[in-house]
């Protein structure tokens, strides 16, 4: 048996390779999804890792104050889960200490392999003790009169931490290189050393940094008065020294088991360390933002890959049926030979079976070539290939599942008697019929629908609902296909419309038509949905972006250890733009409590402008903000998403005067771009005229720029006004990381799952044509015998392929609507639920219809080409037949 | 007139019915037909078409299920329940070639495959692929080639050759000759005589021509409308006795011997024969 099924192998090698083919798509999409998975959430942990930018890079503990714990204290606490994702510890040491030459703070710093991450602009690395050398902005800012190569730069300690001032040994540092540093070099952990900032009235922070060898901080701290006149003995030390051990983040060794536990190690390591430590560190950022996408990634890529599963089982068993009718006659000869069912069935395994061993490993070479191509071409991040042991058991349940249902098939056909085999193809239904295995599918589905509808199935789940309510259609048009084509022919003919009643007639009763139509009537909804969500998910994003920042771009100010108000950030915007052209100074009381809520201060006119470029659908009436009411009681606008209050009602809220008060709400609307949760929005100018409270504000700008060179003038204005540190959030980036979601990147799967489809029902339909050419060919010789021209019979073939396709393509694209309706509301849009009400969840029309439309006459132009063809070569057929 | 012992039959078939339900109409195809086989004869089966021989040799290999009487062959019975049980005898006991000779090979193989692949192993050790190409009559230089490169006649002896492989006890054969003429015809008889000779096959043929009957020098049944109206072989007519002691006559003698015609029955010369006779009104001579 086994050379026979070898010979029969070869001889329909077309056969196994779609066999082969079919086994390798279901075993590639059911172990791509634990690929998959894995890489979106690597690709996720990884692109937040990186998004924390060089300041989040490295984790930081920092030990200071009186009595600071040595590099190696810190070392050795460290916990290991913190070193598995860390690379090797930079050791630092710092000391702030007075210049009494440029009469300013300076930080006095040693790193370890310092020179290594500096550019040298002149001189060399300081390598003896008391030896520094300083940035070049410094150099730039304090004058080469001051720095210079050579320069003696006498110090004292900083008076921070000694009791008694005499304790501050003067030392005198010797200048010997001038350095640059770029800004996104990790090495640094986001410190500045690069920098200069300028001296304020009111600041206290070191303008500076000068880099130093680690003999420097050699000695013993000064526990006597030292000499304020003269340089200290070279055995005394400073006092205030802080230790500082960095690790830097390795983020492609960040994935979802050892970020937690990295988490997990920094907190154990603090409560070791406890509060002689300050730590500094991105891990727990990165896990909140990435926690809930690392949760949803798990559910929604298993139910988006189940809609192409279904698919694909539903061509398994068309081509496993297929192939089944074509050896009818085959196993009627083995079965007169004495070859019982069992026989028959272990010649059909021993044809498949390399077929199905190729399809298998097949399967799971394609899943990883496609997470290779995912994390290489599309995914964010450089996650590397790994073994997933989870993956090879995905694969071989579907291979299971591929093999039951084959055998299902196959022993179906091998139980026939002989006469029963010798009929060729089995007997052709009458009548709308559903079997007892499609009535529980369609049960099944319905439940699933049903359950959508009520809203008792939510979340990632819902995924599969399109599927469910498309195979319920197709269900139902696979019922009623033979009886309506008998009405619609007998109509037909009654109008002498002899090539569409025979492309009618042939449409309902060819073998595996059914099974065709349902697959394209599920693709085709998919498809459509597919696109309708791609674009819908796409345009919320774009708004929800647009919303969250007001503005092409913000700017997040922080005030640091000094003291900063309201009107320096308005003087300090007017220093660089006097117009507001380009920036618009905003001030806000972040003290939302279950009593109270936020206050945003804002130039109205400044944001009407702003407010317009972003393109919001809903006007905000600021306007009625112009005013900006009494300091009593200001004059507000509410979002109403969170905040309950009409217009004209008042509302309780923070003050500039450290105390709650009054409000009068003037204008309301969904949502207030820039505005979060339970914030009203005021006047500035009103808002800064009642107080000058200092706790619990924050300051920002709105850009309508993303120019970096503006953004860097209005940050040098903001530092000149005392403001310690800039953040820049652009519309870009901030897109970027609604992109870089779980569900974001589903729904661009989504349309790759459903192109798959769509190609999957097309071998469908292939599938019908094959299986029914000899039938064609003799239902041809029957008309041209009964006096049909060959031109009527031409068309009916190709009637009867474009009528297959436009039954499928039509009712499934017309399901897409419906399907959107059912599943949009509680679906998966967002990795977060959405804070604000700009969720749009509906049928995206025009993108929904012209896919819609694409599909369809796509889908026809190929079914009638492909019909043309088959006329062609039925008419060859009966040619040599004749 | 030989009346044979049933018991002693290769195959055995009493009162045969098959109705076949169609649009709702039930039509008998067989209407109590009785016959016995002894091992190693040659019968066919002629009549004009659709009298009934091909159901009554469908029924015979097992592939229809017959709606009442009792059919036994190669000593297995067909219930009326099971036609599937014959399944595991065939290629032993049983071999049917089928009217339309692709239906009785595998397109891809050669003539050779043909012989030696598709079988149970229990059955495949026992095949002597050149003895039985031998016995049928292919060219040594024909057994290579694939099927579609030989002529019809040769397809339709290899396809003899294969249902005979396994050396059956039976061999029931449709149409063997049709779509064949003249030589080939003559092709087709000889291997199956050589078969019935050499192997000692049972051979029951059905077929429409009267030459091929004459040539495989076959015990002659005639079936009409779904009866058995003669059963004759070099001027022999056998006869089956019912169960209820009756013997139906085929149409020939019925002519001879109208309803009510008394007759009389004397021993023949040879032990075993009896000669019957017209009674005559002076009473059996």
């Amino acid at each position: 048996m086994t050379r026979l099924a070898t010979i029969a192998r070869r001889h329909r090698f077309g056969h196994a390779v779609l066999f082969a083919v079919t086994v390798c798509l279901l075993v590639g999409t059911a172990s791509v999804d634990p690929l998959l998975t894995r890489s979106f959430r690597n690709a996720l942990i990884t692109f937040h890792a990186e998004q924390q930018g060089v300041s989040g890079s490295q984790v930081q503990f920092e030990s200071g104050g009186t009595s600071p714990l040595s590099i190696a204290q810190l070392e050795k606490a460290v916990d290991p889960r913190v070193r598995a994702v860390t690379a090797a510890p930079i050791e630092s040491r710092t000391v702030v200490v007075s210049s009494l030459k440029t009469v300013q703070p300076v930080r006095i710093q040693s790193t370890q392999d310092a020179c290594a991450h500096v550019h040298l602009v002149s001189g060399r690395c300081p390598t003896a003790r008391n030896e520094v050398m300083v940035a070049q902005a410094a150099v730039r800012g304090n004058g080469s009169k001051i720095l210079h190569l050579g320069a003696q730069l006498p110090v004292t300690g900083s008076t921070l931490w000694a009791g008694d001032p005499r304790l501050n040994p003067r030392k005198t540092m010797r200048l010997v290189g001038i350095f640059t540093v770029s800004d996104d070099n990790p090495f640094w952990g986001g410190t500045g050393v690069g920098d200069y900032a300028p001296p304020t009235a009111t600041s206290t922070s070191p303008t500076e940094y000068w880099l130093t060898p680690a003999s420097t901080f050699a000695g013993k701290v000064p526990t006597a008065p030292q000499s304020q006149t003269k340089d200290a003995p070279p055995g005394v030390s400073w006092l205030g020294i802080t230790s500082t051990v960095s690790y830097p983040v390795l983020p492609t060794r960040l994935n979802p088991q050892t970020l937690p536990a990295a988490v997990a190690g920094v907190n154990a390591t603090t409560a070791k360390l406890g509060q002689q430590v300050t730590v500094f560190e991105s891990l727990s950022r990165i896990q909140e933002l990435t926690h809930t996408d690392v949760r949803q990634a798990g559910q929604i890529l298993p139910f988006l890959l189940v809609q192409l599963g279904v698919v694909l089982l539903i061509l398994l068993v068309q081509v496993t049926s297929y192939f089944g009718t074509a050896r009818r006659g085959e196993a009627a000869v083995l079965k007169m030979r004495g070859n019982g069912t069992r026989g028959v069935v272990r010649f059909g395994a021993e044809e498949f079976l390399p077929s199905y061993v190729v399809g298998v490993v097949c399967g799971l070479g394609l899943a990883y070539v496609v997470d290779e191509l995912v994390r290489r071409l599309w995914l964010p991040g450089d996650v590397d290939a790994a073994w997933n042991w989870t993956a090879c058991c995905a694969a071989l349940a579907m291979a299971t599942l591929v093999l039951v249902v084959w055998l299902v098939c196959w022993t179906a056909m091998a139980r026939q008697s002989i006469s029963a085999l010798l009929r060729v193809r089995p007997p052709r239904t009458r009548g709308a019929r559903l079997s007892m295995p499609l009535a529980v599918l369609g049960t099944l589905c319905l439940i699933g629908v049903i359950l959508t509808a009520t809203k008792n199935l939510t979340g990632a789940p819902v995924q599969v609902t399109p599927v469910l309510l498309a195979g319920l259609v197709a269900l139902v048009v696979g019922a009623l296909l033979t009886p309506v084509a008998a009405w619609l022919v007998r109509r037909l003919l009654a109008r002498r419309r002899a090539a569409g009643a025979l492309a009618v007639a042939q449409l309902g009763r060819r073998a595996g038509v059914v099974t065709a139509v349902a697959t394209l009537v599920i693709t085709s909804a998919l498809f459509t949905l597919s696109i309708s969500q791609f674009a819908r998910g796409g345009e919320n994003r774009a708004a929800r972006t647009a919303a969250d920042l007001g503005a092409p771009a913000v700017i997040n100010l922080g005030t640091g250890f000094d003291t900063v108000s309201g009107q320096a950030l308005e003087q300090a915007v007017n220093s660089v733009d006097p117009h507001h052209r380009d920036f618009s100074p905003a001030v806000g009381i972040a003290s939302a409590t279950s009593e109270s809520n936020a206050i945003l201060g804002v130039v109205p006119s400044d944001l009407q402008r702003m407010g317009l470029r972003t393109g919001l659908a809903q006007p905000i009436p600021w306007s009625a903000l112009r005013g900006g009411g009494s300091t009593d009681e200001p004059t507000a606008l509410a979002a109403t998403w969170t905040l309950p209050a009409n217009t004209g009602s008042v509302i309780q809220a923070p003050t500039m005067m450290d105390v709650d008060g009054p409000y009068r709400v003037v204008g309301t609307a969904p949502y207030i771009p820039g505005a979060g949760a339970r914030t009203l929005v005021v006047n500035l100018a009103t808002m800064l005229a009642s107080g000058n409270r200092r706790d619990n504000v924050t300051y920002q700008v709105f850009s309508a720029t993303q120019n970096p060179h503006r953004i860097a003038q209005l940050e040098d204005a903001t530092r000149k006004a005392g403001f310690a540190s800039a953040t820049v959030q652009t519309e870009t980036k901030t897109r970027a990381s609604y992109d870089a979601t779980a569900t974001a990147w589903a729904m661009n799967l989504s349309i790759v799952v459903s192109i798959l489809s769509v190609f999957a029902a097309l071998t469908s339909v292939v599938l019908v044509a094959v299986a029914s050419r000899r039938d064609r060919q003799s239902d041809l010789r029957a008309l041209r015998t009964g006096g049909v021209p060959r031109r009527v019979a031409r068309a009916a073939t190709v009637g009867e392929f474009a009528l297959l396709t436009l039954l499928g393509t039509v009712i499934g694209t017309a399901t897409a609507p419906l399907a959107a309706l059912l599943t949009g509301p509680t679906m998966l849009w967002w990795s977060t639920p959405p804070a604000e009400p700009l969720t749009r969840t509906g049928f995206m029309w025009p993108v929904g219809v012209v896919a819609a439309a694409v599909l369809i006459v796509l889908l026809l132009v190929v079914a009638t080409v492909f019909g043309l063809r088959l006329a062609r070569a039925a008419d060859k057929g009966e040619g040599r037949t004749a | 007139m030989t009346v044979n012992d049933a018991t002693a039959a290769t195959v055995s078939v009493e009162g045969l019915v098959q109705i076949y339900t169609v649009d709702g109409q039930d039509t008998a195809a067989l209407s109590g037909v009785s016959l016995t086989v002894r091992s190693g004869e040659i019968v066919a089966l002629v009549g004009p078409s659709g009298a009934g021989k091909s159901t009554l040799l469908s029924v015979l290999a097992g592939l229809t299920t017959p709606s009442a009487g009792r059919v036994q062959i190669a000593g297995h019975e067909l219930s009326g329940k099971d036609v599937g049980r014959l399944d595991s005898v065939r290629g032993t006991d049983l071999a049917v070639l089928l009217q339309d000779v692709s239906r009785n090979l595998l397109p891809y193989l050669t003539v050779r495959q043909n012989i030696e692949l598709g079988w149970p192993s229990r059955l495949a050790r026992s095949i002597d692929a050149d003895a039985i190409l031998d016995i049928v009559g292919i060219d040594p230089k024909l057994r290579p080639q694939p099927l579609q490169a030989v002529s019809a006649a040769s397809r339709q002896l290899t396809a003899i050759a294969a249902t005979l492989a396994t050396n059956p006890a039976v061999l029931l054969a449709d149409e063997p000759t049709s779509s064949l003429t003249g030589a080939e015809v003559r092709a087709v008889t000889d291997a199956i005589l050589r078969a019935n000779e050499e192997l000692g096959t049972t051979v029951i043929a059905v077929t429409h021509d009267l030459d091929v009957a004459t040539a495989l020098d076959a015990r002659i049944i005639t079936i009409r409308d779904g009866r058995i109206r003669m059963d004759a072989r070099g001027g022999t007519t056998e006869l089956l006795v019912r169960e209820d002691g009756s013997i139906p006559l085929p149409d020939d003698l019925i002519r001879q011997f109208p309803a009510g015609t008394s007759v009389v029955v004397v021993p023949g010369a040879e032990p075993g024969t009896f000669v019957v006779r017209r009674a005559t009104s002076e009473g059996p001579q």
